[in-house]
């Protein structure tokens, strides 16, 4: 027992007191989930086809598929040209292969359709068939899929699950990293990746809040297909979290500077050209940065709903999801490797400022503002083979401005660009600070 | 051909001149860096190891390799300990030691051989968060002391944090490794009697250069300990007195007297001479405060 105790106390220590201060924003980020219960907050996607043309006496079939998660309520409603008109829809849980269909006969253009209310988590494939019961050739006839998401209630009682899968997941790789015996030529890998576990829990923190926050890109375009993200507590930025997160940054590059740098200095008195080093850091940024997603993510997925993850398309959706990611961080790390080129090494104070280009990057709002571009649409628009590929029954949705530009998060765009642009500096100081003193 | 040189230097941090116009050159042997706090000795010491980029001047290791451009070259053939370094908490001492001599190409014998010299090898299977702070300083100086390859060792503030015990061995080591060595410097505040074998004394006073000297200098122009040991130490003192030397100390058969005289006829007596480098140090101190 004393053994298990001591080896429990050394792991934390090795962990860095810092990291135990910064695991405690665990809790006040699950407050900011209570706050989001409290508000009530749900969110609404929509679908418009627009007005199509049809052969009256053939009808028009509507299909798709989506997501979605108990007590969500999806609603078809369709618009046509002429009365009488025949609504048919059947709704197909293909998880468990039960069909729920509906069919009414309208005698007003415009009619109270159904609302689907989600009975189980799944995934779901839709069939619409709309007929107008018109002498005419030719009718008209346009689909409004609506989609009002539920809190997810599942999700936040799955919190402390998340947290859970985290931790075990970064105390197996500080345990596989203690025990693997690597050879003295990757030592340095080793020795980098010890030095940065700490950091990693930083990254899980951060990464799952973002998570928590941003959700999956939704999928609700011009097309047939709606895919409602799975998870999606509340929409509003919460300043006071952001604010606790970046201060946090800046306090833990303050007061770990030191403390790291003389673990540099030791390193810097071997003869290890920078590049090596430079190289070894950067395979390590970015094993930090895109481990934790990876584990939360699959986290996710397998809590959701496990029978899903192992479908095809859910796979399919699981390694977009990791790739989406992967191009994020990518950009990210191209973006801060801007001030690598002029100095000759990246130091750690530079991960902590990918943290908050995660999140900026991450909540959708921010890119476009602050960086002009917008990856998600780059990728849409000048890869189309990759989006089809990858994902052939999803289209990604980039949100115009108009959804967006609300007059209180242009406050919150201002706030955060200003916290930003003050990390920024700081990291340049800090860094400069120490290559160069 | 000079082992260390530094032409005209200048390291400026933020306002503070931490270096002011230093011109010194460092050939074979033994070097003794001297000053008070702040004085610019780790300063110099780390634009040599290529962790500092001067501010203006010109600093050379080996008369070739510019110490900021080719660190990783000079690291072949040096080796440095600076009392900020540190060993990561997580790693145990001995893999530590491995990754170092892996590094360096220390072969593994030659650690195992100076660690149970420092009495480290009992300790080393723990991890470095156990340790106290003579404990890391031992496994420090252990990076030091066992490379074979080397032709620079730098240490700052060597002997701080050591036991007497273990400053002897440390000694003893660096002794040894005169002998085969191009050049080692130390900064110190604590005397323990390397100073001995000096080649030069280098005393710095806020940034300045302000007492360089090699030893034939030093005895050429300073005051020189003698040790002498003789059976006949009534006829050894009357020629001291005879020579106007004042003042003679006897203990255990052993005569110290100091000089700034060359004596000649000294020779025929068993004496060791050497620089008394904490009066020299005193001195130039005091001497800068009259000022």
């Amino acid at each position: 027992m004393k053994i298990v105790l001591r080896k429990i106390s050394t792991i934390f220590y090795s962990l860095s007191i810092i990291s135990i201060i910064i695991l405690s924003l665990i809790p006040l980020a699950s407050i900011y989930y209570l706050r989001a219960l409290e508000t009530n907050n749900t969110r609404m996607h929509s679908l418009r086809t627009g007005r199509q043309p049809f052969d009256c006496n053939v009808g028009q079939w509507y299909s798709g598929y989506f997501l979605a998660s108990k007590g969500d309520k999806i609603s078809f409603d369709v618009s046509v040209s002429g009365a009488p008109w025949v609504y048919n829809i059947t709704v197909i849980d293909l998880l468990n292969n039960r069909n729920y269909t509906y069919s009414r006969t309208y005698y007003s253009i415009r009619a109270l359709t159904p609302e689907f209310i989600v009975p189980e988590s799944g995934f779901y494939r839709y069939v619409l068939f709309v007929k107008v019961l018109d002498s005419r050739k030719e009718c008209k006839a346009g689909l409004t899929i609506s989609g009002v998401q539920q809190i997810r209630y599942d999700v936040i009682n799955n919190t402390p699950y998340y947290v859970l899968i985290l931790l075990f997941s970064i105390l197996l790789v500080e345990f596989l990293i203690r025990k693997t015996r690597v050879s003295s030529k990757f030592y340095l890998v080793k020795w980098e990746f010890r030095y940065m576990m700490a950091w990693i829990f930083f990254v899980a923190v951060i990464y799952t809040y973002a998570f928590f926050y941003v959700s999956f890109p939704s999928a609700i375009d011009e097309s047939e297909d709606i895919v409602l993200t799975p998870i999606r507590i509340g929409k509003r930025p919460n300043y006071i979290i952001i604010y606790a997160l970046l201060a946090a940054t800046i306090a833990s590059m303050l007061y770990t500077y030191s403390w790291e740098a003389r673990f540099d200095r030791t390193t810097d008195l071997l003869p290890l050209k920078r590049t090596k080093k430079f190289l070894s850091r950067l395979l390590i940024i970015f094993i930090t940065l895109y481990v934790p997603i990876v584990i939360v993510t699959s986290s996710v997925y397998l809590l959701w709903i496990p029978k899903l993850f192992f479908r095809e398309f859910f796979i399919k959706l699981y390694l977009y999801e990791l790739l989406h990611y992967l191009i994020v961080l990518f950009f990210i790390l191209s973006f801060i490797l801007l001030p690598a080129v002029i100095i000759p090494r990246v130091n750690i104070a530079l991960i902590l400022e990918t943290l908050p280009l995660l999140t900026l990057y991450l909540y959708p709002v921010i890119p476009r503002s602050l960086y002009i571009i917008d990856l998600k649409r780059l990728v849409r628009i000048n890869i189309p083979w990759f989006m089809r590929y990858i994902v052939p029954d999803i289209h990604l949705y980039v949100r115009e401005p108009g959804d967006i530009l609300k007059h209180e998060e242009l406050v919150y765009i201002f706030t955060y660009t200003i916290l930003f642009v003050l990390v920024v500096i700081l990291c340049m100081f800090i860094y400069r600070r120490r290559e160069a003193p | 051909m000079s082992v260390l040189e530094a032409i005209n230097l200048w390291k400026f941090f933020g306002a503070t001149e931490a270096l002011v116009d230093i011109s010194i050159k460092l050939n074979r042997g033994l070097h003794l860096l001297l000053g008070p706090n702040g004085s610019g000795k780790t300063t110099l010491l780390k634009i040599w190891s290529g962790l500092l980029k001067p501010s203006r001047g010109k600093a050379y290791v080996m008369d070739k390799y510019i110490p900021w451009r080719d660190r990783h070259l000079i690291m072949k053939f040096m080796s440095v300990v600076f009392e900020d370094n540190a060993i990561p908490p997580w790693i145990s001492g001995k893999d530590f030691l491995r990754f170092y001599a892996y590094q360096k190409n220390i072969k593994w014998s030659s650690v195992v051989e100076i660690a149970e010299k420092l009495g480290v090898t009992s300790y080393w299977d723990r991890s470095v968060a156990g340790y106290s702070s003579g404990m890391k300083k031992k496994k420090l100086l252990l990076t030091v002391l066992s490379s074979e390859n080397d032709e620079i060792i730098i240490l700052d503030e060597p002997y701080t944090l050591l036991d007497k015990e273990s400053i002897n061995i440390v000694n003893e080591i660096l002794e040894e490794k005169l002998k085969n060595v191009e050049a080692i410097v130390i900064t110190s505040h604590v005397l323990t009697g390397i100073e001995k074998k000096i080649n030069s004394l280098t005393i710095l006073f806020n940034g300045k250069i302000l007492f360089h000297k090699n030893i034939n200098e030093l005895y050429r122009e300073g005051e020189i300990t003698y040790v002498c040991e003789t059976n006949d130490q009534l006829g050894f003192l009357e020629k001291l007195y005879s020579e106007g030397i004042r003042y003679i100390e006897v203990k255990n058969n052993k005569i110290f007297f100091k000089t700034r005289r060359q004596l000649e006829w000294i020779k025929e007596y068993k004496c060791k001479s050497f620089i008394d480098v904490r009066e020299i140090y005193e001195k130039t101190l005091l001497e800068l405060s009259r000022e």
